[in-house]
């Protein structure tokens, strides 16, 4: 049976695709057999996040709509051999996207022996967000230290409490997961940006990873390259953590604080 | 042939749709100081039935896509000659677009269309005797190129019209869906007409990521850039004058002899009657030269234009 | 320096943007779970009455409230001042 984690903000531009990309590569780099879906219909991304643009011969809709099959579909990613990439298409709009159709996807990627299946969340709470944390069994949201974001993950939060496949069966619940992006010790300490703590108390759930503010997020995705395997970068130290998170680990937050203030760290960290 | 609404206790009005006689000037070139002359010339034997008489402009035998700026000319000049031109007869999709850009409506013909009226057309006085106006309507996608004959037969192979309807003729179904009026063309039994040329899309605009364009029985043009992400596809030939960034589709049902051709080649794809190859890396050869694809047997072959 | 950025830490903006998002997600919260039928109960209320009043579209309210333990649906509609009844 695969895991399905659903990566998703309602709110645009916080770095849901950045962050599917390195969890899938995170959870791949650990042997794990990954599938990472882009339900952005029409608005594809993953794809040049994922350095496989070029490679892209049939997509998600082509596969629920039986033009090609499922193993066609999946791009194999060269640096990972367990992890395969499904395109969104550009050309379809979002409603060729069909709640069976995904089903059948998921389903048929739980047969051939996927582990966990990501899934990267378009923006908005229209149909492809509401189809990408469908079947969900995990969520990781994603949300900056920003007013419009945390309100946009409240809500976010709100639809996976009550809009899942899980919460309209009842009994068990999709288990979520909040990420921090774009987080700069600096401006938090300097009272310009709020807290880990101050996020996890609003929206009332644990954090799962804190990604500090960088520009490797942006050299990685002018590259093709996830920025989990930028090795060296603290981004990348922060989605890793954030993978063994998932897997269960216990890790302390890093990079919650500004560098150099160790003292410090040890007081506004974890 | 018509079907006039049943009727109501006190019905407001009819919606009929049937023949009536329409004039139909079909042009050689588009010159319209040459069109006003011969034009007052012939009236000059029947002025009192040509005046202010409806026409429709056949442009068939146009061998490219007239610039709209030539056929609102041309149709300046019948209206000077006392006409009054409704609308453009059908000749593919290239007029279409044209009558969009005109504000005229496309008047198509039925295929089916009686073999014996043939009201109007017929005091048409000194018009020759040989095909009547309205062949070359239809018989704009009988094409004399041998790589488009073959095409009409793949693509009448590949549809469900009755058999009767030859690949000369499919547009004419087209057609009919559509049929704005039914001007009384003379019966659709000329196939001999094969004056048109293939008609072609012409797409201006950039196709930009996300779009597609598809010419359905038809070449496409595009004479813009197509980006990455955007989808050109022709049951023809496909030529882009500008970048390819995207992909690009030849011979969409089947054509094997359709061709890609490109100005600047950066192709993310690129099919000829299904048989694809997929450019993760553009050999440096190609990469931003014209380059032509074509199929050979089951081989994409692809080369570069004028060295 | 380290101290000074203690004492700064929650003063400005950062206090004031979680205070406001405090209030907002909670008033957002108490609205979920109700309204997603009201909207349409609310029309086909309308359509009802509609048949027999003819009522202006804003004059019927709808409210669900909360107080511990028990919900209360509340509806009210103003009827204009002399119903005529329409045919059908």
């Amino acid at each position: 049976m695969s895991e399905i984690i659903v990566v998703t903000s309602g709110k645009g531009g916080v770095g849901k695709t950045t962050t599917s990309a390195s969890l899938a590569c995170g959870l791949a780099r650990k042997g794990k057999k990954v599938a990472v879906i882009d339900f952005d219909i029409g608005l594809r991304n993953l794809d040049l996040v994922m350095g496989c643009e070029r490679r892209v011969v049939y997509d998600f809709v082509n596969v629920i709509q039986g033009d090609c099959t499922l193993k066609q579909a999946l791009i194999r990613d060269k640096r990972l051999e367990n992890l395969s990439v499904l395109a969104a298409s550009q050309t379809r709009d979002k409603d060729a996207l069909t709640s069976e159709g995904v089903k059948k996807v998921l389903d048929e990627l739980a047969a051939d022996g996927f582990d966990y299946v990501i899934c990267d969340s378009p923006a908005g709470i229209e149909k492809g967000a509401h189809l990408a944390m469908y079947y969900a069994d995990r969520a990781v949201v994603v949300v900056n230290p920003e007013v419009s974001s945390v309100r946009d993950s409240d809500r976010i939060l709100g639809l996976l409490a009550s809009k899942t496949a899980k919460a309209e069966a009842g009994g068990s619940r999709v288990q979520e997961h909040l990420l921090l992006t774009r987080y700069s010790p600096r401006r938090v300490a300097a009272g310009e940006m709020m807290s880990v703590e101050d996020v996890k108390e609003i929206l009332g759930l644990d954090v799962i990873g804190v990604i500090p503010e960088s520009p490797d997020v942006l050299s990685a995705s002018n590259a093709g390259t996830p920025v989990i395997l930028n090795d060296g970068s603290d981004v990348a130290a922060a989605y890793e953590d954030a993978v063994s998170r998932l897997l269960g680990e216990q890790r302390p937050l890093r990079f919650v604080t500004e560098p150099r203030k160790g003292f410090f760290a040890r007081m506004f960290g974890g | 042939m018509l079907n006039p609404t049943e009727a109501r206790p006190d019905p407001a009005l009819d919606v009929r749709f049937g023949p009536v006689g329409l004039v139909q000037v079909r042009v050689h070139r588009l010159d319209p100081e040459s069109v006003l002359a011969e034009l007052h010339a012939r009236i000059a034997a029947a002025p009192r039935f040509f005046d202010r008489t409806a026409v429709a402009l056949d442009l068939s035998l146009m061998t490219e896509a007239p610039p709209a700026e030539a056929v609102a000319a041309v149709l300046a000049a019948i209206r000077r000659a006392g006409l009054v031109p409704i609308g453009l007869t059908h000749a593919g999709i290239a007029i279409d677009v044209l009558a969009r850009t005109l504000d005229l409506p496309v008047l198509t013909q039925f295929r089916s269309a009686s073999k014996s009226k043939r009201a109007g057309v017929a005091a048409v006085p000194g018009d020759a005797p040989a095909p009547g106006p309205a062949d070359a309507v239809g018989g704009g996608e009988a094409a004399p190129a041998e790589g488009f004959a073959s095409r009409a037969q793949a693509t009448t192979a590949s549809n469900d019209d009755p058999p009767s309807a030859t690949g000369a003729y499919r547009p004419l179904t087209d057609a009919t869906q559509r049929a704005a009026a039914e001007p009384d063309a003379p019966p659709a039994a000329e196939p001999a007409v094969v004056a048109a040329p293939p008609p072609t899309l012409l797409h201006v605009q950039p196709v930009r990521s996300g779009q597609r364009v598809y010419a359905r029985h038809r070449d496409l043009v595009v004479t813009a850039t197509v980006g990455a992400g955007a989808e050109v596809m022709a049951d023809g030939c496909v030529h882009v004058y500008g970048a390819l960034r995207g992909r690009a589709m030849a011979g969409a049902r089947g054509d094997a002899n359709a061709r890609v051709f490109c100005q600047e080649f950066r192709a993310e794809l690129v099919s000829i009657a299904g048989v694809f190859r997929v450019f993760e890396t553009i050999p440096p050869e190609l990469a931003g030269h014209p380059v032509q694809a074509w199929l050979d047997g089951e081989n994409l072959r692809f080369a570069r234009i004028g060295g | 320096m380290g101290l000074l950025d203690l004492f700064r830490r929650s003063t400005p903006s950062a206090s004031v943007a979680k205070e406001r998002l405090r209030i907002i997600v909670a008033q957002e919260r108490s609205q979920r779970g109700g309204p997603d039928y009201l909207p349409l109960l609310r029309r086909e209320l309308l359509e009802v009455i509609r048949k027999y009043v003819n009522v202006d579209p804003d004059a019927i309210q709808i409210n669900l409230e909360r107080e511990e333990g028990q919900e209360v649906l509340e509806f009210s509609v103003a009827l204009p001042e002399k119903p005529r009844p329409q045919g059908a």
